[in-house]
């Protein structure tokens, strides 16, 4: 390589070198990042967020409907009580206080395996601010997954070495939650969804990681749609305003189950365990029921109750009647 | 110079003076020293020595300090 | 607040700057600098750059009136007819020059004051209560700054400056405004105005310096700050044996933090050709709390002697003092029984500077008890060896001194930690009082927020920090020495300090993110 170099100006060398060190830091970090990976999507592996990412563990193509979004997300959609009422397939990939960043990358990463008909993302988390930072740190756990998880150096087995990275676990409920599902609190519904002209700010950012999420749901064949799930302590009509008005300009669906012909009837004084913040199990079901009827309805998701290929799906709704009827 | 030479041996014994040009700043001389090494100064060759002139281009070398009393000698008169 | 070590410095602040300072002409490079120090600096602390900009500018107005003072004071004395006439020339001039450098420092420190301190002392809404503005970020850093300028051209060390842009680049010196070092205008003026060109060299050994601060204070200073915080929080939960090993960790991590954070300072210095003054020098080698202070935080412990110590020792009224002294108890023991009032002046100040809370006070006095009455304690340990014929610089001596100055220095630290002077006290009492290795014993120690791979990882981190402490003490620079080598091995030393800092670095999901220590004083 020097030898070669010899007869090029020092400038050039220098860049030559420089562009060659780079090179291989990037692959060493490549290698690194394959070592400290969890070699399964498991929390007993080391997967971060395993319930949201237990998505990549289903069968090859076949989950039709992806929720996306932050606790109101995965406090909202049941999808074995989707599955019991109109057979369909889904999997909330919902973390707490997500951000678009990671929202981004839950997509993608469900993606690669999955082509979903219908993507539904909880508005909630599209106001959650982010940072040029954050947004970054989370593009580069994403290329190099070693900024992710490098602590499991603590934990590293020969395997992590010499295995290759496979997903084969998914969640037991698919991702819905059941933490507080029996718990009640009423809410404050004082000057909820009170009609305005106003419009709550939304970042640059997160419009533009919304403008990038709705682009990589066309591109996979899927229709984004946007749900705001009942809450009177996140969603008011500034907010409602806000994302009717972005769904307008990204050409997608916006459906607010607050208000409107959409309106899910929700009991605060039982249906919430925290005041009006979180639904609980009953919120849940109301929120469910209202959404696989439009799923089906306005969205032509299809019923796969008696495919034999589905028959997994069965065994898990009967075992999530079983856990119900034991809370 | 011998006076001088003489305060620093009483003051801290066992350096070579004469040749060293770091007393400072190798720390042979820390603060109180050198606050020892003013008022003996001063005592010796009655002149005032401020706060201005603690610095370390005053006190690094035996002809650092001579400079300085020569000049403060000089300024008094 | 973010430190220097962040995806925003190190990915776009400081290569965007290396980037553009290399492009422009070397006239304009003093400016890239400052422009990219304002920019930094307010994203940070926003509105509140005037502040910094306020500082350099009564600065550059005092040293200005003082060369003008000079000047007249210089054709005052040509125009004087006998010596007397010069004499009451180079009195009343004096008297100005008192009163110009006397404006410079209470601005400055007036400035300090009010917006760190007032806020601690009247009652939140009243008239004075302005907690609203904020705190301008390195405040205390700068502004001692900015009163090392003024004193320096009074004392005529230092030119006075007429750009003021650059005093304000002085201050606000991006990797340096946050925590220091407090550097002198004599020291670093020159070459941040100086434009030089950025070499190979520098950037080379700028950055592996930079990677050196990034692993102390990701791998080691983030990594026991959990446990740090869990025991100082609710210290009365725990066992002198437990509250030692805390005070412990947490001396590593002011040192790692801080160290670190100075790291990036002289190596950001280095690249663009500006050779900042180096805030440690392996400060647990020290033998004697005073040695420790000339070996950690050093420039605050010179800014503290040359601006405080001597000016007050030397002050008429205190000379007074140590001349009755001296007539009283003789040409030892006189000076430095005198030096109390200097001193304590100087740990009172040190005190204060770090903060307006009990604890700050009380450290303080700690320091300088130990300090004092450390001075009388060396005449008389000298006296009694001396009679006794015992030497007192073998190596089991020396030695021994060393641990003995890390225990006091471990102590210092629990009080500078505690929450108030009360708290310390407490601590202090189960330290001593209730020591026990139970915790160690039962495993609990393990639940504190580190498990035994974080322990391990430390312990392996303590013994790579002391063989190069070790190795700089004899005068070998580990780092430096690698520098000279061929280009692919400065790369493989970079890449390999980043690659430690990436995957033992203490981030991510089972971390808290740490503010940068120091930047809170």
């Amino acid at each position: 390589m020097i030898q070669r170099n010899k007869g090029l100006p020092l400038p050039l060398r220098y860049a030559l070198r420089t562009v060659a060190a780079v090179a291989v830091f990037l692959v060493v970090l490549a290698v690194l990042s394959h070592v400290v990976m969890p070699k399964n999507n498991q929390r007993e592996f080391g997967q971060i967020d395993a319930r949201a990412n237990g998505v990549m563990g289903e069968r090859e193509g076949s989950v039709d409907v992806l929720f996306l979004g932050d606790s109101e997300a995965f406090s909202s959609f049941s999808p074995l009580q989707l599955w019991g009422d109109r057979g369909i397939t889904s999997y909330v990939s919902a973390t707490a206080a997500q951000r678009l960043c990671y929202t981004r990358t839950l997509l993608a990463r469900a993606l690669k395996r999955q082509t979903p008909r219908v993507v539904v993302l909880e508005t909630n988390c599209t106001f959650a601010r982010f940072s040029m930072a954050d947004a970054a740190r989370r593009l580069l756990k994403d290329v190099f997954p070693v900024f992710e998880y490098h602590d499991r150096w603590k934990i590293l087995t020969a395997e992590d070495f010499l295995s290759p990275v496979r997903y084969t676990w998914a969640d037991e409920l698919k991702g819905f939650r059941l933490r507080r599902a029996l718990e009640a609190k009423p809410a404050d519904t004082q000057g909820y969804m009170e009609p305005t002209d106003e419009l709550t700010p939304m970042a640059d950012l997160n419009r533009a990681y919304l403008e990038q999420i709705s682009q990589m749901c066309k591109n996979a064949g899927a229709r984004l749609v946007l749900v705001s799930t009942p809450s009177t302590k996140n969603w008011n009509m500034a907010r409602h305003n806000r994302i009717a008005q972005v769904a307008d300009e990204l050409d997608v669906d916006y459906i607010d189950l607050n208000s409107g012909s959409d309106k899910v009837e929700i009991d605060w004084q039982q249906d919430t365990y925290d005041a009006g913040d979180h639904l609980n199990l009953r919120g849940a079901q109301k929120v469910t029921r209202a959404i696989g009827s439009i799923l089906a309805g306005r969205y032509g998701v299809g019923d796969h109750r008696g495919d034999e290929a589905f028959s997994d799906w069965d065994e898990a709704h009967g075992r999530y009647v079983k856990r119900l009827s034991e809370l | 110079m011998d006076a001088i030479l003489d305060i620093l041996e009483d003051l801290k014994p066992g350096e070579d003076y004469r040749t060293r040009t770091d007393l400072v700043d190798a720390r042979v001389l820390d603060s109180l020293t050198i606050l020892a090494l003013v008022s003996e100064l001063e005592d010796a060759f009655d002149i005032i020595i401020p706060a201005v002139e603690i610095v370390p281009a005053n006190f690094n070398t035996l002809s650092g300090i001579w400079d300085m009393v020569s000049r403060l000698r000089a300024a008094d008169l | 607040m973010e430190s220097y070590f962040s995806v925003a410095m190190l990915g776009v602040i400081l290569p965007l700057t290396v980037l553009l300072y290399q492009l422009v002409p070397p006239r304009v490079r003093p400016y890239v600098l400052l422009a990219a120090s304002c920019v930094f600096y307010a994203s940070v602390s926003g509105v509140l750059i005037a502040f910094v900009l306020l500082s350099a500018v009564s600065i550059w107005l005092v040293g200005l009136a003082l060369s003008s003072l000079d000047r007249q004071q210089a054709a005052a004395r040509a125009a004087a007819a006998d010596s007397d006439a010069r004499r009451a020339v180079k009195r009343r001039y004096r008297r100005y020059r008192r009163g110009a450098v006397t404006v410079g420092v209470a601005v400055n420190i007036g400035l300090l004051a009010v917006l760190r301190y007032l806020p601690h002392f009247v009652p939140a809404g009243g008239v004075l209560d302005i907690s609203g503005i904020g705190v301008p970020m390195g405040i205390s850093f700068y502004s001692l700054q900015a009163v090392s300028y003024v004193v320096d051209v009074y004392r005529g060390g230092v030119q006075a400056e007429r750009n003021p842009l650059r005093l304000a680049l002085f201050l606000s010196f991006f990797p340096q405004v946050m925590e220091g070092p407090i550097s002198r205008y004599g020291q670093v003026g020159t070459s941040l105005s100086a434009g030089r060109p950025i070499t190979v060299d520098g950037l080379w050994s700028g950055s592996v310096r930079i990677m050196w601060g990034l692993v102390k204070k990701m791998v080691v200073a983030d990594r026991v700050n959990v446990l740090v915080k869990t025991v100082f929080s609710d210290h009365a939960a725990y066992d002198g044996g437990v509250i030692a090993l805390a005070a412990t960790l947490y001396t590593l991590q002011l040192y790692c933090d801080f160290s670190g954070t100075m790291d990036f300072a002289v190596g950001a210095g280095r690249i663009f050709g500006v050779t900042m003054p180096e805030n440690f020098r392996q400060p647990f080698a020290s033998r004697t709390a005073a040695e420790f202070w000339q070996r950690w935080h050093i420039s605050l412990g010179a800014w503290f002697r040359d601006y405080v110590f001597y000016p007050v020792s030397l002050s008429a009224p205190v000379k007074r003092v140590t001349g009755a002294a001296r007539r009283v108890l003789g040409n030892r023991v006189g000076p430095l029984a005198a030096s109390g009032i200097a001193l304590g002046c100087v740990w009172l100040g040190n005190g204060i500077w770090h903060g307006a809370g009990s604890q700050y006070l009380l450290f303080g006095l700690y320091y300088f008890v130990l300090i004092w009455l450390g001075g009388f304690a060396g005449l008389a340990g000298d006296a009694i060896c001396g009679r006794m014929g015992v030497s007192r610089s073998g190596a089991a001596w020396r030695a021994w001194q060393r641990v003995r100055t890390l225990a006091v220095v471990v102590v210092g630290e629990l009080i500078f930690r505690a929450s108030s002077a009360g708290d310390a006290l407490a601590m202090l009492g189960r330290l001593v009082g209730g020591f026990t290795f139970a915790s160690a014993v039962d495993g609990t120690v393990l639940g504190l927020g580190m498990d035994a791979a974080d322990f391990a990882l430390v312990a392996v981190a303590i013994l790579v920090l002391a063989a190069v402490g070790r190795a700089r003490e004899s005068g070998v620079h580990p780092l430096a020495r690698l520098c000279p080598a061929p280009y692919a091995g400065r790369a493989a030393v970079v890449m390999t300090l980043f690659l430690v800092a990436i995957v033992f670095g203490a981030y991510g999901e089972n971390y808290q993110p740490v503010d940068p220590m120091y930047a809170q004083f």
